[in-house]
């Protein structure tokens, strides 16, 4: 698998940041107001002096009016963790150009974005458990680390959604941006694993890659339809008519995502591989509020 | 069309088993999806029974079937008959003598019409086999084994007339014999400015005649005894219908002399041109004429000097023996065995290092050739074997009262004669000589009183180096063998005026001149000068009207039916066939692939 974005396109990614839905605090300074204060330059407010105090930042005007000693407090621009959850089970390598080749082209390009607006950016393949990880850090550097993590994925059999979202939470101390790239074609049962994810402030926001064929089948004929992730089977002839009861189904299985998610709060996008990397990063993921 | 090897047709039931096998093969195609839930519980379906029909309909079943039968058609040798106006086997023998360069009252030649009228035949009997021979006394023969004419016109039209004499029908029969023989052509077709005698029944002759010709068709000089210069002889031939005042030239390349000649037509004549002035050894004469073939109106000449004949003698002289010796050629004594071109040994002792030709008389070479004491001898007799030592010697002619009851000589030893059962004559080669032994002395014999005994001596020297000819109208002839033995060793051959005709890298026993005139050849022994004429028979009375109209028998030019194998082409067929298959299949597996998808 080789993730390789051209370079105009990443030229036109550092234009772009993340945009978090609520403010959090970071450990390093970011684009993004931390509600702590600390040291930055943009001043927040004056706070009694308690022994300890760094005595640099006591406001000496303030105590010759007042003969209080009051200390500066600033508001804190802290980092955003983004972590990158993407789907290395076996369905993924479906797809006449694969899906995970598509999905590690998103992560790339998500990265980038990232580290070039400051943010610290992680890594977590995931099949019926969190594969691997690569906290997040800053610096370029970190790119070509998530690259290599892509480039080198090893895929894992099945999706187990909740699952992979608790351990994640437990792998993870620090609140973030969740953006999570897989097919989604899973048992739903994540909400658990949600709400986990969003008790402790992070944003989610989820990706679906979909190979054509799997949003609209085509051929016929007898079939063996075999999971490629299970190994199960089944025998069907099939018809006009077995293909229209699959987009239904198909159609279904949507709905029920995209219900779950927006009674969560999540967004989902639900891109075909064949829709073109740019426009999801600079149509769908700004109209989305997701960048900026 | 049909099949040379029909039972390869019976390979067409193994298509059965690509049916069975189709038929056989499972026809579910594997589909990898990512979520079996969302295929789960879908309804089937229902299966066509047009299904089983549709298998068969599979391009790629189809095209192998194809293939296959079309592979089978291959191995069965398919060939297509088709029916033309041929004759098997065609011969066309064109006379490329020198006389054919006469020339014709259209300015053509006669070998020229002879060309045009084999293109003619060659049209009007398309043959699969065609053989032309050029006839000549060097018949030369190529063979066509083909139905297209283009070669065989081409070969015709670059051909040129020889120099050569006329060839004869044993001549144009072993070209023949080497194209198969006579009796494999339908037709053969001779055109020639005079018949061929006794040529095979089957052979029809087409004539081509050219103009009137007056010929010189001998001519020999020889020196005047006791006098300077010398006499030609010339004898000329008037073929034409009215008398001819011409003038005869004789030249020695210095000088010369002329003779003017009144020739009646039809009859040879011979004239003698006295040539007091001469002091050249060769000769050129020429007829002042201006008739159809100018080949015959120069002949040459060159007198024959004869070569030393160097001795060197071991033992007692004999004078019989040396009158003989004198008798063949000039004899001079040499100095060393080495430079010798004979040694004779006359009842004596050699040794075996001895090298070069050896003449034993009652002679001995040690180890190699002894004899014991003598006996009673008694009437000569040929032992059988033919030998040119032998020729013009009869045996029955001579009577030896004693010789050796004993000749030990090697193993190989060739006995010529013998008397009282013991040899007499016997001849053998060894790595360093070659020896001739008489057993006996001559004194034993009453061969010096016969004639044959100079006979026996000169084909003994005739063998070692060339002797002089006796005065002869037979000069050398275009064509024909030129002997070169008896020249001693050949440094070259040159043509008049200097051209290379031969080096001694080319030179062989026998030189064949192809154009007439004055040659020269530098040998070790010397310088000698060989004249070359055509043939006297090129001079002859030629056919006096074409008679191309009517061939002397019919031929088999008849429908012909002939097979033309198809295979190439059904092999070709095959290879595109299978292009086809790879393509349909890769376009079936584009297709699945895209299908499997879902």
């Amino acid at each position: 698998m080789r993730p390789l974005l051209d370079e105009a396109f990443l030229r036109r990614l550092s234009r772009l940041r993340f945009l978090a839905k609520s403010q959090r605090g970071g450990r390093l300074t970011g684009h993004h107001v931390s509600p702590r204060v600390g040291m930055s330059i943009e001043f927040a407010d004056y706070r009694e002096y308690r022994p300890g105090d760094d005595l640099r930042y006591v406001d000496w005007n303030l105590y010759g009016r007042l003969e209080k000693l009051f200390v500066k407090t600033f508001a804190h621009e802290s980092d955003l963790p983004v972590y990158l959850l993407v789907d290395a089970s076996a369905s993924m390598q479906l797809g006449g150009s694969p899906k995970a080749t598509y999905a590690a082209q998103l992560a790339l390009a998500l990265s980038y974005l990232g580290l070039r607006s400051m943010e610290r950016v992680g890594l977590y393949p995931f099949a019926d458990r969190v594969l691997s990880n690569l906290p997040p850090r800053h610096g370029m550097p970190q790119l070509g680390r998530i690259y290599r993590a892509l480039s080198d994925l090893t895929f894992g059999q099945d999706t187990l959604m909740d699952k992979v979202l608790s351990e994640f939470v437990s792998a993870t101390k620090e609140s973030g941006l969740v953006i999570v790239i897989g097919d989604l074609l899973c048992s739903l049962h994540m909400k658990e694993g949600l709400s986990r994810l969003l008790y402790r402030g992070d944003d989610i926001v989820f990706l679906q890659v979909l190979a054509p064929g799997e949003i609209e089948p085509q051929g016929g004929g007898l079939s063996r339809i075999v999971d490629v992730e299970t190994g199960k089977h089944v025998t069907l002839n099939l018809g006009r008519s077995t293909l229209e009861e699959y987009k239904v189904r198909f159609e279904q299985h949507q709905g029920e995502l995209r219900s779950l998610l927006h009674e969560l709060g999540v967004p989902l996008f639900t891109l075909p591989t064949t829709r073109p990397l740019e426009r999801v990063v600079f149509e769908d993921l700004r109209e989305g509020g997701i960048l900026r | 069309m049909r099949f040379l090897s029909p039972a390869a047709l019976y390979l067409t039931l193994s298509s059965l088993a690509i049916i069975v096998l189709a038929l056989l093969r499972s026809d579910i195609r594997r589909r990898e999806v990512a979520a079996l839930f969302l295929w789960e519980t879908l309804p089937s379906e229902p299966r066509s029974s047009s299904i089983h029909l549709r298998r068969l309909l599979d391009p790629l079943l189809l095209l192998q079937l194809v293939c296959l039968f079309l592979l089978v058609a291959v191995l069965a040798q398919p060939v297509l008959s088709s029916r033309v106006q041929r004759i098997s086997a065609l011969a066309i023998v064109v006379d490329a003598s020198a006389s054919m360069r006469t020339v014709r009252d259209d300015g053509s030649t006669c070998y020229d019409a002879a060309i045009e009228r084999a293109l003619e035949i060659v049209d009007e009997s398309p043959a699969e086999y065609t053989a032309v021979v050029f006839l000549s006394s060097r018949t030369t023969l190529t063979t066509h084994e083909t139905v297209s004419k283009a070669p065989i016109r081409s070969d015709l039209s670059a051909s040129e007339p020889t120099w050569n004499g006329d060839g004869t029908s044993d001549d144009l029969v072993n070209a023949l014999s080497a194209a198969g023989g006579v009796d494999r052509f339908d037709r053969i077709v001779f055109i020639s400015d005079r018949p061929l005698e006794d040529a095979p029944g089957t052979v029809e002759t087409f004539a081509v005649s050219g103009g009137d010709n007056v010929a010189l068709t001998a001519f020999s000089v020889r020196e005047n005894v006791g006098s300077s210069g010398a006499t030609a002889f010339v004898q000329l031939v008037n073929s034409t219908d009215t008398y001819q005042d011409i003038e005869v030239v004789v030249s020695d390349g210095h000088t010369q002399t002329s003779l003017p000649v009144l020739l009646s037509p039809g009859v040879p004549e011979r004239v003698i041109v006295p040539f007091p002035a001469s002091s050249g050894s060769t000769f050129t004469t020429t007829l002042e004429t201006d008739d159809a073939f100018a080949g015959d109106n120069t002949r040459y000449f060159a007198l024959d000097r004869a070569l030393d004949l160097r001795v060197w003698w071991i033992g007692d002289t004999n004078q019989y023996l040396w009158a003989a010796l004198r008798a063949s050629a000039p004899i001079v004594e040499a100095g060393s065995p080495d430079t010798a071109d004979v040694i004779v040994v006359y009842d004596a002792q050699v040794p075996a290092t001895l090298s070069g030709t050896i003449l034993l008389v009652h002679g001995e070479i040690v180890d190699e050739a002894e004899l014991a004491a003598d006996v009673a001898g008694g009437p000569v007799r040929a032992s059988g074997v033919d030998s040119p030592l032998l020729e013009g010697v009869e045996p029955a002619d001579l009577y030896v009262t004693g010789l050796p009851g004993d000749v030990r000589v090697p193993n190989d030893a060739t006995v010529l004669l013998e008397a009282a059962s013991i040899p007499l004559l016997v001849t053998w080669k060894t790595q360093r000589h070659e020896a001739i032994l008489i057993s006996t002395t001559l004194d034993a014999t009453n061969l010096p009183i016969t004639v044959d005994f100079p006979i026996l001596i000169r084909n003994v020297l005739s063998a070692v180096v060339r002797l002089p000819a006796e005065l002869s109208y037979d000069t050398a002839v275009v064509g024909e063998p030129v002997p070169l033995s008896g020249y001693g060793t050949i440094e070259r051959i040159e043509a008049a005026g200097g051209n290379l005709v031969a080096d001694t890298l080319r030179v062989s026993e026998a030189f064949y001149p192809d154009r007439p005139g004055l040659y020269t050849v530098y040998s070790s022994r010397g310088v000698f000068p060989i004249a070359v004429n055509i043939s006297p028979t090129e001079s002859s009375a030629v056919q006096s009207a074409d008679d191309a109209s009517s061939p002397a028998s019919t031929y088999g030019l008849a429908d012909r039916q002939y097979w033309r194998s198809l295979w190439p082409l059904l092999v070709a067929l095959v290879l595109v066939l299978l292009v086809a298959e790879t393509i349909v299949r890769n376009w079936k597996l584009v297709r699945r692939r895209r299908g499997a998808q879902g």
